[in-house]
């Protein structure tokens, strides 16, 4: 009797291990190269859009999820972004703000002169504001695809709508402040459409954009980026 | 010893230093000895004959051994790299106390080229955060954790505001005020970067934390953004980045070498892009040692060649050139040998020991009665800087007065021996005469001295202990930036806060950080003490009141009613409302040992025979100087301790210092003239001219050397002092006896002590060039007033006394 079934054991036990090898090997093997083909894809897409941009104006609207909010708060505004380091966000509400990068520095200042404006950290000592600060920027400027993979891990989530996320490496500090930052590409020209901020705390930022135009006359620029620099009286 | 006996004016002169009344080493007397009646002295030269070959045999052979251990063993452990040993132990940075400086290697990308000027930290931080996970039991954060520290102010920050922000606390707290603080707030909610700016919105919605910023600098590591921007800010892991971002300073307590610490953190940044090196007094004495096994033995040639030089120019022959350069050579060998630790100060002492050995040979060659005498004053040239409050100094006085057991006894013998062995025959030394300065002109040259030396050590400035910075140009560039990007370690000065608990000495410390909170931000840049996260008694209680004044819960309902207007749920600032409106919970010293910060805290605190201490540390600005901190009336109960500390205090006390060890070498002189002549003149006069002597150099730093003077001046002031004394104890007492003597090989003998020393000043060290500076030129000075001054004074001093005693005689009945 047992010289007759263990074969048949051994049988069975090789057909269910050959079975789970069929079925598990060739996935493990191909996601890999799925992703990165995906990913590949989807930052080519980026650059074909980006490394034209010498500069760029965008209408946006914003939308603010917090635990001190009783509602999300709503905004709209307009990008203006110059290359190689100047990004300005200017609400259209006097209730709004706006938020300058420049030379490295970080400025955010309520549209209403007569609010007090608030002291943001340098750059160099807040470890999240540099990492967003930077990607925000490397997000519309012509640089290399290793510029913008630099200080953090880049996916390509799945989905029919082309999106990078980006994650600030494993055991970074600026995991303390920053979950993700993911960005939705628009699929025929690559120009960036939405940008969504995931914050540590829970908090999170969206950002839609319509109406980009790039590479504007200087002197529209210069008018857009002079009148967003200047606060209102109400 | 022989005793000069008084000139008789019936008898020919006895001529003490005459040619033919030496021994040439060969077993014949002279003429004149045969000449002469038999002396006491007269059986045992026979026997002295005899064994001066054997133990020049003898020296030789252990003078060979050392100098081959010297030469092909070089016992580096021996050699101390220490440089702050002249300041009191108290004073001293802790050794076991490290930082590592991380810098950015330079590295370009398109990344950086976005950002601008700041080049990227993430690096940096992520280095420091593989330092403390690779050295966790030796890595020490600088700067208190900051979640502790938040949640210590969340609860506690209106009692730390200092009362000349209260009104300012009024006015924030106004209910228009504290509307439009909201609208702000709701404002800048929008942008993208708020999550990241800093503002911290749920922890303090009034802003009221930067009221703090009044008191940046005193309250640990609190900067005001955008009133400091050079300075570094602590990282979420405890250490500093400096405000160009670009440097880390990483604190390390260990009693491990720093080369192996460095080893160790190096291994656990590999890959990161960073490169990092080690400045502290570990690494200092590290490169310390190199840098003296590197030096050490060109010193010692090019001494050794000095000497050389000077004796064959002294001696005019090639025998007794090469007895006296081997004698030197080999003693030098034997001290190197038999000295237990070889620090950067020893090789001057050692090498004008070793000078005093040769002037003593070269002058007894021709001087040989006056040999005992100036022996003994070469043996104790140095002895006084025993009385010195400086530990370096006082270890080389008695290490000086065995090495004179070493050198100065054996060396007539040795090299007599030697001669015998090369059949080495002494000539006559020519140019024989008797000094005899003008008396007056002599006085009137040392009372001049004298007071021009008062008036320039009242010029000199003061050149502290650790003034003289590493030879090792990498550790300096480290230093440097250390001090330019964080703080100078030298300039910080230690309080210790005593106690008889923990809470009591954190309560001290309170106190006493409240007394030198003035200082900053002119004089110093930041108050680092756990005293300024707790308030004493006396604050809390007028706080407390000024605080109930402001009616604190009735603002926090407008409070409630602004964030409700904009959007915003109360509830969500809570527990920044129920910190700022209870005034139950106070900061005081035991709440802070019992907080999150209890274990930072306890890191400062301390033991000793006094009780429980906390340890605060003060960090001046460059060029602020200690007594500024710690001289007013008010601070004097402060106990303070650092490099700047030692400084200021040897600075007050260097003058009776100076004084105190001067007398002594003074008065230790005198007596061994006096004992030697048995004349009061010649004590008294060779003192003066050595107080001149003295004087003499000080005034030569000042106006020639424009030199300042500190306690590296001491021996060089005790020389010039003691080579007075070794040159003019001669000269004087040929000046009274009216007995010729070679001027010129005294003064030869002088200048070997002088080449020797002066060879010192070809090293690459910066200490051995100053101290052969000194030493040369208080001993160039010294021979000079021993020889062409001091038989003046002595002369001057004889008469006035003779005359006294005449017209007593005269006057008698």
């Amino acid at each position: 009797m047992i010289r007759t079934r263990a074969p048949h054991r051994r049988a069975l036990l090789s057909g269910i291990g050959i079975t789970l090898l069929w079925t598990a090997l060739p996935r493990s093997l191909c996601a890999a190269p799925a992703d990165e083909t995906r990913l590949a894809y989807r930052l080519d897409l980026w650059r074909t859009y980006s490394r034209k941009t010498r500069n760029l104006v965008a209408r946006y609207t914003s939308k603010r999820r917090s635990s001190m909010l009783v509602a999300p708060l709503r905004n709209a505004g307009v990008l203006a972004f110059t290359a190689p380091g100047t990004l300005l966000l200017r609400d259209d509400d006097i209730r709004g703000s706006t938020t300058r990068i420049a030379a490295g520095r970080v400025a955010i200042t309520p549209n209403d002169a007569a609010l007090p404006r608030s002291i943001v950290h340098a750059p160099d000592t807040s470890a999240g504001l540099r990492w967003l600060r930077d990607h925000l920027l490397l997000l519309f400027a012509p640089v290399e695809l290793s510029a913008l993979r630099a200080d953090c891990r880049v996916r390509a989530p799945r989905g029919r709508t082309p999106r990078l996320a980006f994650l600030p490496e494993a055991g970074s500090v600026v995991r303390k402040s920053i979950r993700s930052l993911e960005v939705s590409l628009d699929p025929v020209g690559g120009a960036i459409s939405r940008v969504d901020i995931a914050e540590a705390q829970g908090d999170s930022l969206t950002l839609e954009f319509s109406d980009r135009r790039q590479n504007v006359p200087a002197s529209e620029l210069a008018a857009i980026l002079q009148t967003a620099g200047q606060p209102s009286v109400r | 010893m022989s005793s000069e006996h008084p000139p008789d004016d019936h008898a020919p002169p006895r001529d003490p230093v005459s040619p033919n009344d030496h021994d040439h080493g060969h077993g014949q007397t002279t003429r004149t000895e045969r000449s002469l009646p038999p002396t006491r002295d007269q059986p045992k030269t026979v026997p002295r004959q005899r064994a001066a070959p054997l133990l020049a045999a003898l020296w030789s052979i252990i003078a060979v051994l050392a100098v081959i251990s010297v030469v092909r063993r070089p016992d580096v452990p021996r050699l101390d790299g220490r440089r702050d040993t002249l300041t009191p132990l108290a004073h001293r940075a802790n050794p076991a106390k490290m930082w590592l400086l991380l810098r950015l290697a330079n590295t370009h990308s398109d990344a950086l080229a976005i950002r601008g000027a700041d080049p990227s930290t993430g690096s940096l931080l992520a280095a420091g955060v593989a330092i403390a996970q690779a050295l966790p039991d030796e890595r020490v954060p600088v700067a208190p954790p900051a979640n502790a520290v938040a949640g210590w102010l969340d609860v506690h920050g209106l009692y730390l505001l200092p009362e000349e922000t209260h009104d300012e606390l009024a006015n924030r707290l106004d209910p228009d005020r504290i509307a439009t603080r909201i609208q702000g707030l709701r404002a800048v909610l929008s942008s993208p970067l708020f999550g990241v700016s800093g503002i911290e919105a749920r922890r303090d919605p009034l802003a009221l934390r930067e009221l703090l910023h009044a008191v940046a600098g005193r309250l640990g590591h609190l900067n005001a953004p955008n009133r400091d921007p050079m300075r570094p800010t602590p990282t979420g892991n405890g250490d500093l980045l400096a405000a160009n971002g670009n440097l880390l300073a990483v604190q390390i307590h260990s009693d491990r070498s720093s080369s192996s610490v460095a080893n160790d953190a190096r291994a656990a940044v590999a890959g990161l892009g960073v490169e990092l090196s080690v400045v502290g007094p570990a690494a200092t004495v590290e490169r310390g040692r190199a840098h003296l096994s590197r030096t050490i033995g060109f010193a010692c040639v090019a001494t050794v060649a000095a000497w050389t030089f000077i004796i064959s120019l002294a001696s005019r022959s090639v025998r007794g050139t090469l007895c006296l350069a081997w004698f030197a050579t080999g003693s030098t060998a034997i001290l190197l040998v038999v000295m237990p630790r070889l620090d950067v100060f020893s090789l001057p002492l050692l090498v004008t020991l070793v000078g005093f050995a040769v002037a003593l040979v070269l002058a007894d060659e021709r001087q040989g009665r006056r040999f005992p005498a100036v022996g003994l004053i070469a043996a104790m040239a140095l002895f006084p800087l025993a009385i010195c409050p400086y530990p370096v100094w006082k270890e080389g006085a008695v290490w000086w007065v065995l090495g004179a057991l070493i050198t100065l006894v054996p060396a007539g013998t040795v090299v007599r021996g030697l001669g015998v062995w090369v059949k080495h025959r002494n000539h006559a030394a020519r140019h024989r005469f008797v000094p005899t300065p003008p008396p007056r002109i002599s006085s009137s040259i040392v009372l001049a001295l004298i007071a021009a030396g008062i008036w320039s050590f009242g010029q000199l400035p003061h050149i502290a202990s650790d003034a003289v910075a590493s030879p090792d140009a990498e550790l300096q560039s480290d230093q440097h930036d250390l001090a330019r990007w964080f703080f100078d370690p030298a300039n910080t000065v230690e309080i210790r806060g005593y106690g008889d608990t923990a809470a009591a000495a954190l309560e001290r410390a309170a106190a006493d950080t409240r007394l030198l909170a003035y200082l900053v931000p002119t004089r110093a840049v930041r108050l680092d003490s756990p005293g300024t996260f707790v308030a004493t008694d006396r604050e809390l209680l007028l706080r407390r009141k000024r605080l109930t004044q402001l009616g604190i819960m009735e603002k926090m309902r407008s409070l409630r009613l602004a964030l409700e207007s904009q959007g915003l749920r109360p509830n969500a600032f809570a527990e920044s409302v129920a910190g700022v409106s209870s005034l139950d919970a106070t900061p005081n010293p035991q709440a802070a040992l019992d907080s999150a910060l209890g274990p930072w805290i306890r890191r400062y605190l301390s033991s000793d025979k006094n009780g429980v201490y906390v340890r605060s540390f003060v960090q001046l600005r460059p060029g602020t100087a200690a007594e500024s901190a710690l001289a007013a009336d008010a601070h004097r109960s402060l106990t303070a301790f650092g490099l700047r500390v030692a400084g200021w205090r040897d600075a007050a006390q260097l003058g009776d210092t100076l004084i105190l060890t001067l007398a002594t070498g003074l008065w230790l002189g005198a007596f061994i003239s006096w004992v030697s002549s048995r004349k009061l003149a010649i004590a008294l006069g060779l003192a003066a001219t050595a107080a001149a002597a003295a004087a003499a150099t000080v005034i030569a730093l000042h106006l020639v050397f424009n030199h300042g003077i500190g306690p590296l001046a001491l021996p060089g002031l005790l020389l010039a002092a003691a080579t007075t004394f070794f040159a003019g104890l001669p000269a004087s007492t040929a000046a009274l006896a009216k007995t010729p003597i070679s001027v010129p090989r005294l003064l030869w003998a002088v200048a070997a002590l002088v080449a020797g020393v002066l060879a010192l000043v070809l090293s690459a060290e910066p200490i051995w060039q100053r101290a052969a500076v000194v030493l040369a030129s208080g001993a160039a000075i010294g021979a000079g007033l021993g020889v062409f001054v001091a038989p003046g004074v002595c002369l001057a001093l004889s008469r006035a006394r003779t005359t006294g005693h005449g017209s007593d005689e005269r006057n008698r009945p």
